[in-house]
């Protein structure tokens, strides 16, 4: 194979990948990735130092390799307890990458971001250097030209990094899933294990007979030296591997960021161990095989692509070199993407925005921070792979990214499961502990590499023997791995006892430990990354709503929220997660999405200066527009509102002068038969000697206007009555021309007086219609009445009945006076005859009509007069027929 | 010679009680159911006391009040307002359009006869 298409393999594999990554990212409908393919993401874990390097170090240390691989499957099952609860964290707070998660749990401390960006890039660069170097050593293998290593590796870096830019890069949102990734991630996982099986098998049954042949063949020494193991050793490796699986960046960022449902972990706890111990099942019989046929003329690490070579099989030795390729650019990918996702956040774009107007950032600076930053962490791997990983087994190197990665550990278990934990005794556990880490591990590499003086590893720095960076305090461990461990885990726990005795959590921390302390508590619903969780206190969030929403608006949204989702507004004294989102929601309508998240986020900070900048900033923003709406609504309220008042104020002025009106011209009507009364029984009372039939007249004129006046309160009682509608009216069907005639029997007398003929002309048969008796009788006798009270000594009166469409008219007309036009209308006013000072005063009330009136409109009829003057007077009303059976 | 007074109200009974009663203390009595009959009865002749009515149909107590004020045979007519109207503006306007008694309705027949008697002296 030559140089160049072996560039070309590599680039086109990357090409592929890219595209299949591009293919499931730009489907119209999304779908959510398939646990198998999520399972099979994880197996990222499985580097260039599984690929190649387990095959090494088993050359080298026997079966102690496995451990790397035993930590991971033995913790598996706690996935669902500990993972499962930190992806639930994760997305309720939209959190994506390590440093994210343990500086939310305190109090979202920048400063502790920050630090976990940077022990994250100085722990993991190294460990993509190795990766770098993996491929190269591959491709040196392959190409058997040594002096060719570092272009290759220069171009290979400058691929991976595009492909990463591609793939990863290509939107802002770091909050997406990506779904591309995730698949081509376990797309290489597929092709590695598959290539390392394939060479596997290949090697033990091509090259020769069988697990058995192999063992029969190697001398029982190396056997032995196999399998012996050292316990410390042995216990450390799985518990570095069993924090490695879950806090190295890569791995959270598979295992969490993108995590797009937590039921994935299920299919992951048991496939994910399948996987690992499938790839590991030819690990020793290539190790033992490559030691056979190769001995020490090849690099341990390179048996899996030699072994294949060296007997002639293209082919074989292609697929494995692809399998190496994918395995170490798949590391490269992920490390690279949860690298700068941190270096981007945590610190690119905090220098961009201190360095800009707000208003100034935008997309462009976002992609910006997030390109330079992988672009950034690439350079320091291939710079890190140029000048020092040479020196390097790809396995030691690995090994001391594990130690790194553990340092992690015990805060963010702390995180998880004690409330107690405060910020600064995470930041002296984690400070301490990679300072040891720094110390015995780094520093000897740098040692190594001729940077510092050996003396140091022999006799300690300056002469000190305890500070010795591999027998730290006189200590002495068989591997420097264990050394490194221990002191460090034994710093780090002690420096987090320390800052536990010197500070206290602020308030902000302790709502968040609550948080994640008691996760499962909070929201029960899993895996919705649009929801908030309940570090807010409903004070903030109402003030905050409030103001951009109106109180009124909010306490609606507060109510309808309570009876939708069946759920209190508070749950523990914090928010109802579900309310926050959807106040997000509500927010998103008001400020737009960007600024509402912004707004929540900010309140969900905890902080009060933060919660007061947000009002400020929404106030001015909005006050504005809000002030000068209100004002309008304002002064159009009070316009319309000054308008009714005073319609009102009309109304009730009206109201009160009728009231007034009626209250002195009832007393006033009352004083006349009462003047007559006082005046009559004081002359009789006085003059004794009165002729019997003077006496008898004076005492029939009492008795006349004590009638009067009783009539007259009766009247005006019966009208209150009516016009109030307290009189009950029963409504029943009766004969109208029945009734007509008993009224008119009811006068008789009247008509006799005046010798007046009344004649009734009734246009239709009996009608039926619904009324009350008496009520009706009252109405028929009033008219009559009044008719004969106007006509003329032996005048007519006549009563006509007629249809028209659905009412009954009933009209009854005199032969009298007549009224002037003017005063037509107002005969059914009360008193007006008392007001009429035209007319020769009547006899009566003058309530009678407005009586009458009241009647006929409560029985859903009208009332009107015809009259002219010296012709006489009709009075005509109508009564609807409800039932046409009823007519009948 | 007796003094004559002139008796106006549209009450018939009213009426027939302060004739009986003036009659009885020695006045020689005219009547008149309205406004327009009194005035009739003053242009024929002069009373010596008026008891008015305030309101009648068509012409009414003030009326008849403002005739006699204006007209110059009968400024030695003694005015009485004897009527139903009892608010305190309505006692003030009688008063002020020259009425020499406000007397209101329901009165007191004793009463009224003393005042007329006063008035007569």
């Amino acid at each position: 194979m030559s140089y160049w298409s072996l560039i070309l393999l590599s680039a086109g594999y990357l090409g592929l990948l890219a595209g299949i990554a591009y293919a499931v990212d730009s489907k119209k409908r999304k779908r959510p990735i398939s646990p198998y393919i999520y399972a099979l993401s994880l197996a990222v874990y499985c580097t260039s130092w599984t690929y190649y390097g387990s095959v090494g170090k088993a050359a080298v240390d026997g079966i102690s390799f496995v451990a790397i691989y035993v930590g991971p499957i033995i913790t598996m099952p706690l996935w669902w307890i500990i993972v499962r609860k930190i992806i639930r964290i994760s997305n309720a707070l939209r959190l994506n990458s390590l440093a994210d998660f343990i500086s939310a749990r305190f109090g979202k401390s920048i400063r502790l971001s920050v630090l976990v960006t940077l022990l994250s890039v100085v722990s993991i660069v190294p460990y993509i250097a190795i990766q770098i170097k993996a491929v190269t050593n591959a491709l040196s293998q392959l190409l058997d030209n040594q002096s060719a290593i570092e272009k290759p590796s220069l171009i290979i870096t400058f691929i991976i990094g595009l492909f990463v830019l591609i793939i990863a890069f290509r939107t802002v949102n770091s909050n997406e899933k990506h779904s591309g990734l995730v698949t081509i991630i376990a797309l290489d996982s597929i092709v590695k294990l598959v290539a390392f099986l394939s060479v596997g098998l290949f090697v033990t049954y091509g090259m020769f007979d069988g697990y058995s042949d192999i063992f029969r063949q190697v001398d029982l020494k190396k056997i032995d030296q196999f399998n012996s193991i050292d316990g410390t050793e042995w216990f450390t490796m799985i518990l570095l591997s069993m924090s490695a699986i879950i806090f190295l960046p890569r791995q959270f960022h598979m295992a969490v960021t993108e995590n797009q449902n937590v039921a994935h972990l299920k299919k992951a706890i048991w496939l994910f161990p399948v996987y690992l111990v499938l790839i590991n099942l030819f690990v020793i019989p290539i190790a033992l095989g490559g030691e056979l046929i190769l001995g020490e003329s090849v690099d341990p690490d390179n048996y899996v692509l030699a072994l294949p070579q060296s007997v002639g099989n293209g082919f074989i030795t292609l697929f494995t070199y692809v399998g190496g390729f994918s395995a170490a650019t798949s590391m490269i990918m992920v490390s690279t993407i949860a690298l700068s996702i941190m270096v981007s956040n945590n610190i690119v774009m905090p220098l961009i925005i201190k360095n800009t107007a707000l208003v100034k950032i935008n997309t462009q600076k976002t992609l910006f921070a997030q390109r330079f930053s992988v672009i950034l962490i690439l350079t320091m791997s291939y710079l890190y792979f140029a000048f020092v990983a040479n020196s390097f087994s790809l396995s030691s190197i690995g090994l001391i990214s594990f130690v790194a990665g553990i340092q992690f550990a015990p805060v963010f278990l702390g995180s998880l499961y004690w409330r107690g934990l405060t910020k600064s005794s995470a930041v002296f556990a984690m400070v301490s502990g990679f300072l040891v880490w720094f110390y015995t591990l780094v520093i000897p590499n740098i040692i190594e590499v001729g940077l510092l003086p050996e003396s140091w590893l022999a006799q300690g720095p300056y002469g000190i023997a305890f500070l010795n960076p591999e027998q730290l305090f006189g200590l002495h461990f068989e591997s420097n791995i264990v050394h490194a461990t221990y002191w460090s885990m034994l710093f780090n726990i002690l420096g987090m006892v320390v800052g536990i005795y010197v500070s206290k959590p602020s308030a902000s921390e302790r709502n968040m430990a609550n948080y994640f302390v008691e996760a499962y508590n909070y929201s029960t619903i899993e895996g919705n990354s649009n929801r908030w969780t309940g570090q807010m206190v409903l004070f903030d969030i109402t003030r905050v709503l409030e103001n951009i929403l109106g109180k009124p608006r909010v306490k609606l949204e507060k109510r309808l929220f309570k009876s939708q989702y069946d759920a209190p507004l508070e749950m523990d004294g914090f928010v109802n997660p579900e309310f926050i989102g959807h106040a997000e929601n509500l927010l998103n309508s008001a400020v737009g999405a960007a600024s509402a998240r912004m707004i929540i986020s900010s309140i969900a900070q905890e902080d009060n200066i933060a919660v007061d900048d947000v009002l400020v900033v929404v106030k001015e923003k909005q006050q504005f527009a809000k002030l000068n709406a209100e004002l309008h609504e304002k002064s159009k309220q009070l316009l319309s509102k000054t308008a009714e008042l005073e319609k009102a104020n009309e109304r009730l002025k009206n109201l009160d002068k009728e009231k007034d009106d009626f209250i002195s011209t009832v007393t006033h009507e009352m004083r006349t038969p009462l003047t007559s009364i006082r005046a009559m029984t004081e002359i009789i009372y006085d003059n004794q000697d009165l002729e019997e039939e003077e006496r008898n007249d004076f005492l029939n004129i009492v008795i006349h206007e004590s009638e009067r006046m009783t009539r007259l309160i009766n009247q005006v009682l019966d009208l209150e009555k009516l016009q109030s509608r307290k009189t009950e009216i029963y409504f029943v069907p009766l004969k109208l021309h029945a009734l007509i005639w008993q009224s008119i029997h009811a006068v008789e007398a009247l008509t006799k007086v005046k010798n007046i003929r009344i004649s009734c002309r009734f246009d239709t048969e009996e009608i039926t219609v619904l009324t009350d008796q008496d009520r009706m009788q009252q109405v028929l006798i009033n008219l009559l009445s009044n008719a004969i009270k106007f006509s003329n000594e032996g005048g007519e009166i006549v009563l006509r009945t007629s249809r028209k469409e659905r009412a009954v008219i009933v009209s009854v007309a005199d032969q009298g006076k007549g009224i002037l036009k003017e005063n037509q209308e107002r005969v059914f006013e009360k008193f007006f005859q008392a007001n009429d000072q035209t007319l020769k005063k009547p006899v009566g009330t003058g309530l009678g009509l407005a009586i009458t009136k009241e009647i006929v409109e409560m029985h859903g009829g009208n009332i009107w007069i015809k009259s002219e003057v010296e012709r006489g007077t009709t009075i005509l009303f109508s009564l609807p027929i409800e039932d046409e059976k009823l007519v009948k | 010679m007796s003094l004559k007074l002139l008796l106006v109200d549209d009450e018939p009974n009213i009426l027939l009680s302060l004739e009986f009663l003036m009659k009885k203390a020695g006045y020689q009595v005219f009547i008149a159911r309205d406004g327009m009959e009194a005035i009739d009865i003053l242009n024929q002749s002069v009373p010596n006391i008026i008891i008015l009515d305030i309101m009648m149909p068509q012409v009414d107590g003030y009326e008849v009040c403002q005739h006699i004020k204006k007209s110059p045979e009968l400024q030695n007519v003694k005015i009485i307002f004897l009527t139903a109207k009892s608010k305190k503006e309505d006692i003030e306007k009688g008063l002020a359009m020259g009425a020499d008694l406000y007397v209101t309705k329901p009165f007191s027949t004793r009463e009224l006869l003393k005042q007329v008697r006063n008035l007569s002296v």
